[in-house]
C-alpha cells in the first residue's frame, strides 16, 4: 500500500522528464550512436555505397597533421579563455558591488558585448584588427609611432586575438554571475571580519572567493564547455588559417563534413568527444578537491 | 463589441490559413524548378529573368543564394540527403557530382549541338554528357594604368620583366601589387597562373604538358619533386615582399578596395570585378598571367559554373524544360553580359571585350585558356585540393613551410581525396 502511494506521488515527476528525456535522446544519444557508426565507414559525397571500413579513418586521423594542431589550438583556447574570463570579472564584479557610482551603466556596458552574436562579432574585430591601412586597431598602433601587427594573419598572434576577442565577449557575462553570487554572500560575514582585524585583501580571499565557490564552478564548467565547442568566431575571423594555425577540432571537423568526407569528419566528432569527455573529468576532479578543502 | 471584433479578427485569421494552406500547394505544384548557386542575387537577376521570359510562364524558376564558401558543405548535404534544388549548379567539382550519381545523364539531347567541345570538360565523362556550362571565365592581373604611367614602367612580357616592374613600383613608394589573403585565392590564381605558363606549357623538362595533372590525379606522379623549380622561382614575389604575411591579415575586399583607391598598382582577378573599377572611374587594364619567355601565354580559366538535373528531382520533365532554357542564346547571353569580358561556349552569344582587356583578347581568342584545379577533377573533389592549396600558401608566404613542404602537403591532401 505503502509502495503504491510512493509509486503515485513519484509518477507525475517522472513524467515531467519525459520531453526533456526524448530531446535528449533524439538529438544527442541516437546522433552520437550513429556518429561513432559511421566513424568505422567509408562514407564521402563522391561514392554511391557506404562500406565498412574498420579503423581506417582513425588511422588516416593519426596521421592528420592538422587533427594535433586542432585539438591543442581547441584545449588552449578553452583553458586559456576561461581563466581570462574570470580573472577579469571577478574584480570587476566585486567593484560593481559595491556602492560605485553609475555601477548599473558599467553593469550594462560590460554585459553589451554578450547580447550580441558571436558570428557578427568576429566579422566586426575582423575588420578592426585588419592589417590593412583601413585596421582601426592597427591605425592606433601606427600612429603611436608602433609597427603595424598583423593579429589575425599570423599563426602565432592569430589564436591570442582570437581569445581575447571571446574575453572581451564573455567577461560580462561571467561578471554576471559572479555578481547574482555575490549579492548572496551575507554583509554581516564582512562586518564580523573587519572588526577582527581583516584588510581587504584577507576578506576578499577568505570570504568572497569561498562565497564565489558555486559561480566559479559554474563560469569554469560553461565557460571550458563552451571553449571546446569554439567554432563560429574562428570561423569569422581567420577561417583556420593561415596554414591551419588557428584549427579547432570543430572547425577542422567542419572542413571535413564540408569536403563531404562524412566518415572521416565522423572519427573527428569521436575524437571531440573524447577530448571533452577527459577534460570534464579532469575539471570535476578538481572542483571535487576544492570543494573538500572549503569544508 | 470588442469580443465581436476579436471574433472577426480570429475568424479572419482562421480562413485566411485555410486559403493558405488549400492554395499555396496548388501554386507551387509542378510550377516551379529550384536552383541554388553562390552568384549574388543581384548578379544573376538578369539571368533569371531571361530564364523566366524563355520558358514563357510554364514553369519559373526559383533561385537561392549560398556563399560561395559554405556552397560545397550546403549542396553536398542536400543531395546526400537525397534532396536539393531540381538543377544542380558547381563548377570544379561538377565531374564529382557525376561520379557521385548526382545528376542525370543528358547524352543525345539536340540543344547540346549548339555548345562547343571545351564546354562540356566538366560536366561530361567520357561520351556520356551530364551538363551544360554557363559561361567561360578567366584571371589575369589587373593593372593601373595611371599609376604605370606615372612610374614609367610598360606592362612586362615575362616573369623576370614583371619582378622588375615590381622593383621600381616599389622603390617608387608605390605598392606593386594588392593581396587580401586573410580569405581570398588570388596569390593562389597568381602561382598557378604562372605554373600554368612556366610548366605545363612552354617548359621542356616536362614533357607531359598538362598531363602531368592527370597523372597527378591517378597517383602516379607528385607535386614535389616535379613542380619544386618552378615554385620557387615564383617565390620570388614573396623573397621580395610583394607578397608578404601582412597580407594574410587583409580580406580580398579590402584588397580590392585598397586597388580601386590607387594605394596598388595591380591585382590578380577577373571579369566578375570589371564592373566594379569601371564603375569607380578607373583607368586600367589586363595582362596575362606571366611566363619565362613572354610566347604562347595562358589565362587561368575554363567553364565557370556548370548545371544539370539532380537525379532525385520530383519533376524530371520540369528540369530539363528549364535546362534547355539555360542552354537558349538569351539565358548565356544574360550570363556573359553579367560578366563582362567572360566568353561563351554557346554558339550565337555574342561576348564583348572592352578596351581594357586589349591586351589578352589574343590569348582569348587562340583559346589558349587552362585551369590545373579542373584537370585534376578527373580522379578527385579538387575543389578540397584548391582549397588545401590556398590554405597551405599562407604556409609558404609567412615563411612557416618551404615550397618542398609545401607541395608534399598537396601530395598528401591528394593521396586522401582520390577516388580510386
Amino acid at each position: 500500500m505503502k509502495k503504491k502511494n510512493k509509486t503515485d506521488r513519484s509518477a507525475p515527476y517522472i513524467m515531467m522528464t519525459v520531453p526533456a528525456l526524448v530531446i535528449f535522446i533524439t538529438f544527442f544519444i541516437l546522433p552520437l550512436i550513429f556518429t561513432a557508426r559511421y566513424s568505422f565507414y567509408n562514407w564521402t559525397n563522391y561514392t554511391k555505397e557506404i562500406t565498412f571500413s574498420g579503423l581506417d579513418n582513425y588511422k588516416k586521423l593519426i596521421s592528420d597533421r592538422t587533427l594535433s594542431k586542432g585539438i591543442a589550438n581547441t584545449l588552449q583556447y578553452a583553458i586559456i579563455n576561461v581563466l581570462l574570463q574570470s580573472l577579469i570579472a571577478l574584480p570587476v564584479s566585486v567593484a560593481l558591488n559595491s556602492k560605485l557610482k553609475g555601477r548599473n551603466i558599467f553593469r550594462a556596458v560590460y554585459f553589451t558585448p554578450a547580447v550580441l552574436s558571436t558570428l557578427v562579432v568576429g566579422y566586426l574585430w575582423k575588420y578592426l584588427l585588419s592589417a590593412s591601412d583601413y585596421g582601426f586597431v592597427n591605425q592606433i598602433i601606427t600612429g603611436l609611432g608602433f609597427e603595424k601587427v598583423n593579429f589575425l594573419g599570423n599563426g602565432k598572434t592569430g589564436l591570442w586575438s582570437i581569445i581575447l576577442i571571446e574575453v572581451w565577449q564573455w567577461f560580462g557575462w561571467a561578471m554576471v554571475i559572479y555578481l547574482g553570487n555575490l549579492q548572496s554572500i551575507s554583509d554581516d560575514l564582512y562586518e564580523a571580519a573587519a572588526m577582527d582585524g581583516a584588510n581587504a585583501w584577507d576578506r576578499f580571499w577568505h570570504i568572497t572567493i569561498p562565497g564565489l565557490a558555486p559561480a566559479i564552478k559554474i563560469n569554469l564548467v560553461t565557460g571550458m564547455i563552451s571553449g571546446l565547442k569554439v567554432f563560429d568566431i574562428v570561423l569569422s575571423t581567420t577561417n583556420g588559417g593561415p596554414a591551419h594555425q588557428t584549427e579547432t577540432i570543430l572547425t577542422l571537423m567542419f572542413s571535413k563534413f564540408s569536403d563531404g568526407n562524412y566518415g572521416y569528419a565522423s572519427a573527428f566528432g569521436m575524437v571531440f568527444l573524447a577530448v571533452s569527455m577527459l577534460l570534464a573529468v579532469v575539471l570535476l576532479g578538481i572542483f571535487r578537491q576544492w570543494e573538500r578543502r572549503l569544508e | 463589441m470588442s469580443r465581436r471584433i476579436m471574433r472577426t479578427v480570429l475568424g479572419a485569421a482562421a480562413a485566411l490559413t485555410m486559403t493558405a494552406a488549400i492554395g499555396l500547394p496548388a501554386m507551387a505544384e509542378g510550377k516551379t524548378i529550384t536552383f541554388m548557386c553562390w552568384y549574388d542575387e543581384d548578379d544573376v537577376a538578369g539571368v533569371i529573368d531571361a530564364l523566366n521570359e524563355e520558358l514563357g510562364g510554364e514553369y519559373e524558376v526559383e533561385y537561392s543564394y549560398v556563399a560561395q564558401s559554405d556552397f560545397n558543405n550546403v549542396l553536398s548535404t542536400q543531395l546526400a540527403a537525397g534532396e536539393g534544388p531540381d538543377i544542380v549548379a558547381d563548377g570544379t567539382n561538377y565531374p564529382a557530382r557525376i561520379k557521385a550519381g548526382n545528376v542525370l545523364e543528358i547524352t543525345g539531347e539536340d540543344f547540346l549541338e549548339e555548345f562547343n567541345e571545351a564546354g562540356f570538360a566538366l560536366c561530361s565523362d567520357g561520351d556520356q554528357i551530364y551538363g551544360i556550362p554557363s559561361y567561360g571565365w578567366f584571371s589575369g592581373i589587373w593593372y593601373n594604368k595611371d599609376i604605370f604611367e606615372a612610374n614609367g614602367v610598360e606592362v612586362p612580357a615575362t616573369f623576370d620583366e614583371f619582378v622588375a616592374v615590381c622593383d621600381t613600383l616599389a622603390q617608387a613608394g608605390v605598392q606593386p601589387m594588392s593581396f587580401g589573403l586573410a580569405d581570398g585565392d588570388s596569390a593562389l590564381h597568381s602561382v598557378l597562373g604562372y605554373l600554368e605558363n612556366s610548366f605545363y606549357h612552354n617548359n621542356d623538362a616536362n614533357p607531359d604538358g598538362t598531363d602531368f595533372d592527370v597523372k597527378f590525379a591517378y597517383g602516379e606522379a607528385n607535386m614535389n619533386g616535379s613542380l619544386n623549380d618552378v615554385v620557387t622561382k615564383w617565390s620570388t614575389l614573396i623573397e621580395k615582399g610583394y607578397i608578404n604575411a601582412d597580407m594574410l591579415g587583409i580580406s580580398n575586399d579590402q584588397a580590392v578596395a585598397d586597388f580601386i583607391a590607387g594605394n596598388a598598382a595591380m591585382l590578380n582577378g577577373g571579369p566578375w570585378q570589371y564592373t566594379n573599377f569601371a564603375d569607380a572611374g578607373m583607368n586600367f587594364g589586363m595582362m596575362s598571367h606571366l611566363s619565362e619567355s613572354g610566347e604562347n601565354k595562358y589565362m587561368v580559366g575554363g567553364p565557370a559554373v556548370n548545371f544539370g538535373i539532380n537525379a532525385n528531382t520530383k519533376d524530371p520533365e520540369g528540369a530539363m524544360k528549364v535546362l534547355k532554357a539555360f542552354g537558349s542564346v538569351a539565358v548565356q547571353q544574360a550570363f556573359v553580359d553579367a560578366n563582362v569580358g567572360g566568353f561563351s561556349y554557346r554558339s550565337g552569344v555574342e561576348a564583348s571585350m572592352p578596351e581594357e582587356y586589349d591586351g589578352i583578347k589574343d590569348i582569348i581568342n587562340a583559346g589558349n585558356i587552362a585551369c590545373t584545379w579542373d584537370r585534376w577533377s578527373v580522379n578527385m573533389p579538387s575543389q578540397s585540393l584548391f582549397d588545401e592549396a590556398k590554405a597551405q600558401l599562407q604556409g609558404l608566404i609567412s615563411g612557416d613551410y618551404t615550397v618542398e613542404d609545401y607541395l608534399q602537403t598537396l601530395d598528401d591532401m591528394a593521396a586522401n581525396i582520390r577516388f580510386e
